[in-house]
């Protein structure tokens, strides 16, 4: 910037001004502080409001598309099902919704069963149709959350479990909530279930609760009505769509 | 640093307004579809055994 002369004779010195004020180091950093905390929003938002929609839509998807005639996604015959991750059977629950389903796979694992497949079978319990307990595994919330309206499931309440040669219709008996380390609720003879007797063909679903904190499990508990094979199709109540 | 990005994005700023929107919009899109699925595996790993 150039002097400037004033008619009185005096000069004005003009200092250079800066165009602007630099980035300050300190600045940068809070910005960075700021940037950190919103993403971490925006991540638990997407936990809480959009994982379970995307990872839930995918694996209805995979549990649609199983079986339908591909010879490599046919299910596994439950007896066989022996390593953890093996699709053996395929869930339907009209209280959930009316196309709400899952597949089963053997073992409770979060990786491959429960995060990416949906419900998995506990290791050593019966098998489906099997005399004792049927027990079954799914998230509450996240991942899916297959299981997420268990305890709206009442009485007069049915599941199906389809497999390669019959549909298994179990009829709701119990609801309840215990804890993590109570472990006699998928017991053949299942601990708490009032009406539980030797012999029983029982089912159960596990899941955590409350929804997001998981200090304790749900547990419902399901009874055999009948079994019908797979050549008579799917049963009328599921194809019916109200 | 924003400061600094919004001075190199060029044109007036309507058009500097346009082009910060659709940064934000990619840097969402990265977020949701790729970061966060990845990260939600990353942090939860295999629980202990029990119910």
């Amino acid at each position: 910037m150039s002097n400037t002369e004033l008619p009185d004779g005096t000069t004005i010195r003009w200092a250079p001004v800066k165009s602007r004020p630099k980035t300050s180091k300190v600045l940068v950093f809070g910005e960075l502080l700021l940037t950190f905390g919103i993403l971490l929003g925006l991540f638990a938002a997407y936990q809480v409001f959009i994982q379970d929609e995307v990872v839930g839509t995918k694996q209805t998807e995979l549990a649609k598309e199983f079986g339908a005639g591909i010879p490599d996604k046919e299910f596994t015959n439950p007896e066989l099902a022996k390593s953890v991750g093996q699709v053996f059977a395929r869930m339907y629950v009209p209280r959930f919704g009316s196309d709400w389903t899952r597949l089963v796979a053997e073992g409770t694992r979060w990786h491959p069963v429960l995060n990416e497949i949906g419900v998995g079978h506990y290791v050593n319990s019966a098998l489906p149709g099997e005399a004792g307990n049927f027990a079954v595994a799914a998230h509450r919330g996240g991942f899916g959350a297959s299981f997420k309206n268990i305890h709206q499931l009442v009485e007069g309440d049915r599941v199906y479990v389809e497999t390669n040669d019959y549909w298994y219709v179990y009829k709701y008996l119990q609801t309840k909530v215990v804890e993590p380390t109570e472990v006699g609720v998928i017991d053949s003879v299942p601990v708490g279930l009032d009406v539980g007797q030797q012999g029983g063909k029982y089912m159960t679903m596990t899941s955590c609760t409350p929804i997001f904190v998981n200090t304790h499990r749900i547990i419902v508990w399901l009874e055999l009505e009948k079994q019908i094979p797979s050549s008579a199709g799917k049963p009328k109540e599921l194809v019916e769509v109200p | 640093m924003y400061s600094w990005l919004w001075r190199k994005l060029p044109g007036k700023r309507w058009l500097k307004v346009i082009q910060s929107l659709i940064l934000i919009g990619l840097l969402l899109a990265l977020l949701y579809l790729q970061v966060f699925p990845w990260l939600n595996t990353v942090l939860y790993p295999e629980p202990q055994s029990g119910l």
